[in-house]
């Protein structure tokens, strides 16, 4: 999995990419990506329940993300619920799409279909 | 709550675990209970009845835009496995049939009357354990091992009842060769042990990799 170029998997599904980024600074199971994705976006993205498992059995088989053994606080944690982390791997293909992305920006920003910021 | 919101909830819960049917099998029975305590989480930030027939709506255009593509993918993946199993199969009667039937038939007079006699229990035993395996897995009636236990048994049946349906016409028991049934016994254990093997191997390759 460590060899495998994240190239290959561009472009990213918006799903699978706001599923990286929820995991990409905490370990989380399936409503806390909602909750985080919800709030990063303010609302304008919700991902129902199909999204989410859909998304995270790909990648899962991807080797982009894993299930993490470690619990957080007992206090939060409910062992009902299976949480996931991001794979070294899944991180590098979230750095390729968010560069990706962010050339796709600078062309729209060249054309001026988006002001400087 | 006006609408009784922890019955609502409870009954919210219930009608979607329902609804839940839609998936495959596999995808259901691997995250059908996270898809429900993700849901009954969503019912809870509802604050009235306005609020949790959006959170209906939402939760049945998602189950009718991702469910027939689970199904899909579901579909192509058992396809490529039953097509893996059918190779494989096929493979395992040419090489019985094109190689090693022929070298026994001309090397069996020098072999002595075990040896034969395990041979012969080897391909007849094995011929069936593994069309019984075969037809189990492809019909997805059992899988893994408890596919291997199943084919043990039902072999073990059928060449038990053979054996018994010989000592039966023969009208003679003691005609009935000792090692002929220690060699079929001896078979059935070959059989199951490397099945066994080869199950429990590929369960261990299907375990997701640790990140490096």
């Amino acid at each position: 999995m460590g060899d495998q170029d994240p190239e290959k998997l561009l472009p990213l599904s918006p799903a699978v990419f706001h599923v990286l980024l929820a995991l990409a600074d905490a370990e989380r199971h399936g409503y806390g990506i909602i909750k985080e994705v919800e709030s990063r976006t303010e609302g304008r993205v919700r991902m129902g329940p199909g999204t989410l498992y859909g998304s995270i059995k790909r990648m899962l088989e991807q080797g982009l993300v894993e299930e993490s053994d470690e619990r957080p606080d007992a206090e939060l944690d409910d062992e009902r619920r299976r949480y996931y982390r991001l794979t070294n791997f899944g991180r590098r293909v979230a750095v390729a799409e968010a560069e990706r992305l962010s050339g796709l920006v600078k062309a729209a920003r060249a054309k001026q279909l988006l002001s400087r910021a | 709550m006006a609408f009784g919101k922890s019955g609502g909830i409870s009954r919210s819960q219930s009608a979607y675990a329902l609804l839940l049917a839609a998936y495959p099998r596999e995808f259901r029975r691997e995250y059908g209970r996270e898809m429900a305590l993700v849901f009954a989480d969503r019912c809870r930030e509802g604050a009235d009845l306005a609020a949790l027939a959006r959170i209906w709506g939402e939760a049945l255009v998602d189950l009718a835009r991702t469910a027939p593509r689970q199904h899909l993918e579901s579909f192509g993946e058992g396809t490529m496995k039953t097509l893996r199993t059918l190779a494989l199969a096929a493979a395992a009667y040419a090489f019985t049939l094109l190689v090693i039937a022929p070298l026994y038939v001309s090397g069996r007079p020098a072999l002595p009357g075990f040896a034969n006699s395990l041979i012969d229990a080897l391909i007849s035993t094995g011929l069936l354990f593994n069309f019984i395996f075969l037809l189990l897995t492809l019909t997805r009636r059992l899988e893994g091992t408890r596919a291997v236990r199943a084919a043990f048994v039902l072999t073990a049946l059928v060449v038990g009842a053979l054996i018994t349906l010989m000592i039966v016409s023969l009208g003679e028991p003691a005609r009935i060769n000792l090692s002929i049934v220690a060699a079929q016994v001896l078979s059935l254990l070959v059989w199951f042990t490397a099945h066994l093997w080869w199950v429990l191997r590929k369960r261990g390759r299907a375990v997701p990799p640790a990140a490096a």
